[in-house]
């Protein structure tokens, strides 16, 4: 099988996956308007992915600094005429379309950004990294002070995935993440403290922050092997998991599709991830640097998602990619596919002759 | 890009590989390994095992009317756990049900306290503020109208005490009740519902739900109905009861117009041979219902600090010295120890010296020359303490206990006590005293240390009439499960007092002199034939009693040849002589249920209706609505025997009625009505029989056969 089509399977498979997890969130509300929103985002990411797919790739290059630009204005006036939800100030409205929430394509526009970047200012030169750093601390600053830490590390993690890849010095790195560490327990809030707190500690405040976690824990074991079926789960259907249908809705599949349904999930996520890799792999400088910030963009959510669901990690509000609830995560996330598929069907000649043997030997499995 | 940086995306690759490694093994972790313990946690999430309280038995009379049943009591409850500002809530829905700012603070305090338990709003809904709150059900989450099972009694406060009330269980029986109740339980406290609480309660159901995030049951799962509680079937006759308690109402509302203060009384009406409890009134009572929905505590002081003891059962609770109705006692033993030959006679000169002391007899002037059976109608002193010294209290004493004194009946009710049956242990001990001569003989006539209960007055009286028969009493014959019996209770004769069998005929002539001829001549009707004693118990004057008034007692039984009911009626504080107020009472009850019981089998049973309603206590009585609106009129048509004209006048129900608030003025007082009966009584007995009353007989119940027969 094609590697893009590979890509374009499993993730429309996680997405349709997302759209029941939402129905079946959503359903004892007793409303399916959500679900219609996020299918009308789909469509337009599908298409905004689809064109993006066929994009030249030194038009794309053109296009990053206004972008990029756009990105950051937008952010700005977030933090100006947002809207409130939650204590936090992250979305702009639209009027009659509802809203939007800039920090979320600001996670494609960084990849761009870095990717046009490094191929100009290599990476392992200090002015590089340092350059590849101000663009990142920019966007993350004007995330952060919304307040979204969870958008804010992705930037982060995609940041440093691309500098990796890239070349930068591990010690730069490393001291980057030791300064990062230590500049981060001055700037956390009261409430991000506490949820580090009931993470090492989940039985301090049972009713209170450590609610969440506790009632995630439970939706996703009492699922068992096999899960309670669709539309079947208790705590899912009668709401006793807050924001299942956003950063909690992992706990949908564990309840009602069990053990086997989230392996299944886990296998779509890393056949998705795989194929990313694997077009980064097989491509060269600018592409393979936007393959890869795509990648670790959607991994990195993944992870830390689904790490914060099942009481591994921290709770940050980073949602799980293509399932949860957001019109502007899954847009971003469907036009970043899309961009990458591109790269795919546009190297495969020449990666095909540079690399005679099928997919599976190509990929350092043993390292 | 160098072959280096290409392998920085191997290890990229591996990174991912390891993540995904981990959180596989975290979801076969919860979700094989722990997944059936998180099941159930999640179950008791979301699953509710919410108790559905059962139905109390009923409980009917002999006849089957009922006197206990269940009605429907609407509750509206809240979940304050499920509320996200429970204040603001709680005070929208007191303002909807109309609470008054104290029992809003209280409910914002529990609402705060954010408890998994419902909270109760109001259980007192008038229709409006039903309607409101019903509205309200639907917006409110987690709010309830449930709708409680709760006691309601068709005839008020009759026999209320027999009956007893419910509460909520309190927390000392829930700590040692094993299980067997949960909070918010209601059991019987006081009467035949403690007293048969384990077959009244019947068993509660379930009612499993699965409940929303907010607690809202959203699905029911199972449902296993309570099994309604057990009914009885009753000894007691409501028709019975209500003579008694309007006789014995009457006679205290006259007592109060003499005396100008609230006193209470006792009537037991039993059958002679099975120990069955016809009536048992003790009055003051109180309405049962007040406590049926649960009782505030200011109104529960109230009545409890009430000095006339509403919540009392007289008639097993309250002991009293026996006075001469104890002369029936002391008589059997005489008998059972050979001092009283077939032709005995005794001299009375009106006093006896003892040692040092004058003992008087009640008539100072000395009753002279008597036979046995004149001592117990003319109920003289001096034969009795001749015939104490004689015996020694010891001896007098054995035969007490063997009548059943000293210790409890067994009745099936609760609270009962065993009076005190003293002897010269008891005295050296409580009293630090030695045994006179003198107590031997204030114990021949029931005066002294001895106390009893009405209750075991009329086990005696019982036994004199039935030749020594000392019975259980007993109020519950049949335990019903719907149609079925479940249990039938069969009278039980406990023992029988050691006297010969003439002493009980000769005991009983002179119980029966004591109607046609001596001191209970009111109960002298031709319709029965009524054999009885009186008693007066003289009292000093103490804090509880400060004029020093007597009690007066009578215990009775009819008819004379074919004993059946024993009446045994009990006066505190009530000053006179036994004869003259509560001779009329057990007469009427006698003569009651001599009409009852002879009724044919097949006779319609009449509908009994409630006395009128008891004013509940705190509420303000208003010289417009008299709180007892009979008590200070004196009985309009009362039937004859009681207005014997010369002896006792009724008083003229003129100033009473224009009195308006006789209440806290016992105005009355200073102006008697007319004569003073507390000073004659003693003429009473001298008197023979008045002219023979043409019509003894109660107007209504006359007419009743005459259009059946021709």
């Amino acid at each position: 099988m094609k590697t893009r089509t590979l890509l374009f399977s499993s993730s429309l498979a996680i997405w349709l996956v997302g759209c029941l997890v939402l129905f079946s969130a959503t359903r004892w509300q007793g409303g399916t308007g959500l679900l219609l929103r996020q299918l009308a985002a789909g469509a337009v990411g599908l298409s905004l992915g689809l064109a993006l797919a066929q994009l030249e790739l030194k038009r794309l290059r053109q296009l990053t600094w206004p972008l990029f630009g756009a990105g950051l204005c937008s952010l700005a006036v977030v933090l100006v005429a947002g809207t409130s939800a939650k204590g936090a100030q992250r979305w702009l409205s639209l009027g009659p379309l509802g809203t939007i929430q800039p920090s979320e394509p600001m996670k494609l526009l960084l990849v761009l950004a870095l990717a046009h970047l490094m191929t100009r200012f290599p990476a392992r030169r200090a002015g590089g990294f340092l350059l590849a750093w101000v663009l990142t601390g920019g966007a993350f600053l004007m995330v952060a002070a919304q307040p979204d830490l969870g958008t804010g590390l992705v930037l982060v993690a995609v940041a440093f995935g691309m500098l990796w890849v890239a070349g930068a010095s591990p010690f730069y790195l490393a001291g980057v993440a030791v300064g990062g560490l230590g500049a981060l327990t001055f700037v956390l809030k009261e409430y991000q403290r506490d949820r580090i707190m009931v993470f090492l500690h989940p039985d301090l405040d049972p009713m209170g922050q450590g609610y969440s976690l506790m009632q995630s824990l439970t939706a996703i074991g009492s699922g068992q092997l096999f899960g309670r079926g669709l539309l079947a789960g208790h705590l899912t259907q009668q709401g006793f998991v807050p924001e299942n249908w956003t950063d909690f809705a992992f706990t949908v599949v564990g309840e009602e599709l069990g053990l086997a349904g989230s392996l299944g999930l886990l296998l779509l996520c890393a056949l998705q991830l795989g194929s990313l890799l694997a077009i980064a792999w097989r491509s060269q400088d600018y592409p393979r640097l936007l393959a890869t910030g795509v990648a670790v963009m959607l991994g990195f959510q993944l992870s830390v998602n689904l790490a914060m669901t099942m009481g591994l990690a921290p709770v940050v509000g980073i949602p799980l990619p293509l399932v949860s609830y957001g019109g502007s995560a899954l847009i971003t996330n469907l036009a970043a596919l899309g961009l990458v598929a591109g790269l795919a069907r546009r190297s495969q000649p020449r990666q095909a002759a540079m690399h005679p043997l099928p997919l599976r030997q190509r990929l350092p499995l043993a390292g | 890009m160098t072959l280096a940086y290409t392998r920085r995306l191997g290890w990229l690759y591996r990174c991912l590989l390891l993540v995904f490694a981990l959180l596989a093994l975290r979801l076969l972790y919860l979700q094989a390994w722990r997944g059936q313990v998180l099941g159930a946690m999640a179950q008791e999430n979301v699953v509710r095992s919410l108790p559905v309280p059962a139905p109390r038995g009923n409980v009917y009379d002999c006849r089957g009317r009922v006197l206990v049943r269940n009605r429907a009591h609407l509750v509206f409850t809240i979940m304050a756990a499920s509320l996200n500002d429970p204040t603001g809530t709680v005070r929208e829905l007191t303002r909807l049900a109309e609470l008054k700012p104290a029992q809003v603070r209280e409910l914002v305090r529990k609402a705060q306290a954010a408890s998994i338990e419902p909270l109760v709003v109001s259980d007192r809904l008038n229709p409006r503020q039903l309607a409101r709150l019903a509205e309200a059900q639907g917006r409110i989450p987690g709010s309830r109208l449930e709708v409680f099972p709760i006691r309601d009694y068709p005839l008020g406060s009759l026999a209320c005490h027999v009956l007893g009330q419910v509460g909520e269980v309190d927390e000392l029986t829930l700590s040692q009740s094993n299980r067997k109740y949960e909070p918010g339980d209601w059991v019987g406290k006081d009467g035949l519902e403690a007293s048969w609480e384990d077959d009244l309660r019947g068993v509660s159901g379930r009612r499993v739900v699965l409940v929303d995030v907010s607690g809202r049951p959203v699905q029911e799962l199972e449902e296993i109905t309570p099994s309604p509680g057990r009914d009885l079937v009753l000894t007691l006759d409501a028709e019975l009861q209500k003579v008694a308690e309007d006789s014995l109402q009457q006679a205290l509302n006259e007592l109060r117009w003499r005396n100008g203060e609230r006193t209470g009384g006792v009537v037991v009406a039993m059958e002679a041979r099975t120990g069955k409890v016809r009536a048992m009134a003790s009055l003051p009572g109180y309405d049962p219902g007040w406590f049926a929905g649960g009782i505030s505590s200011r109104r529960f002081t109230l009545l409890l600090r009430d000095p006339a003891a509403p919540l009392l059962n007289r008639a097993l609770s309250g002991t009293y010295p026996p006075a001469s109705t104890f002369k029936l006692i002391t008589s059997a033993a005489a008998f059972a120890e050979g001092l009283i030959k077939p032709d005995a006679r005794f001299y009375c000169q009106g006093m006896l010296q003892i040692g040092e002391v004058p003992f008087n007899c009640f008539v100072r002037s000395g009753h002279g020359w008597l036979s046995f059976e004149d001592t117990l109608a003319h109920s003289c002193d001096v034969a009795y303490y001749g015939l104490g010294l004689k015996l020694t209290g010891k001896r007098i004493g054995q035969s007490a206990s063997e009548f059943g004194l000293g210790a409890p009946t067994g009745v099936d009710l609760p609270g009962e006590v065993s009076g005190n049956l003293p002897d010269e242990k008891w005295k050296v001990k409580q009293v630090r005293e030695k045994w006179y001569a003198g107590d031997d003989a204030n114990m021949s006539i029931g005066q002294g240390f001895l106390t009893v209960t009405p209750l075991q007055m009329a086990v005696v009286t019982a036994a004199v009439a039935t030749d020594g028969g000392v019975v259980r009493p007993y109020l519950v014959q049949q335990v019903k499960d719907g149609e079925k019996t479940v249990r039938s209770l069969e009278p039980q004769v406990v023992r029988y007092v050691n006297a010969p069998l003439v002493a009980w005929k000769r005991i009983r002539a002179g119980m029966r002199g004591a109607v046609q001829y001596g001191t209970s001549v009111r109960a002298n009707i031709w319709e029965l034939e009524i054999a009885g004693k009186t008693g007066t118990v003289e009292n000093l004057p103490s804090t509880d009693n400060p004029e020093g008034r007597n009690h007066t007692w009578f215990v009775s039984f009819a008819p004379y040849q074919q004993p059946d009911l024993v009446v045994v009626v009990f006066l505190e504080k009530s000053g006179g002589y036994g004869g003259e107020v509560a001779v009329p009472v057990a007469r009427d009850v006698q003569l009651a249920w001599h009409r009852i019981a002879r009724r044919p089998p097949g006779a319609k049973v009449p509908d009994v209706k409630a006395p009128p309603r008891i004013p509940q206590p705190g509420s303000v009585a208003r010289p417009g609505r008299a709180v007892q609106p009979t008590w200070s009129r004196p009985a309009p048509a009362r039937p004859v025997p009681r207005s014997i004209p010369s002896v006792v006048p009724e008083p003229e129900p003129e100033p009473v009625v224009t009195e308006p608030e006789p209440l806290l003025e016992p105005t009355p007082l200073d102006e008697p009505p007319v004569g003073e009966p507390v000073t004659e009584p003693a003429s009473e007995p001298v008197e023979p029989e008045p002219e023979p009353e043409p019509a003894p007989v109660e107007p209504e119940p006359a007419p009743a056969p005459a259009p059946e027969q021709p």
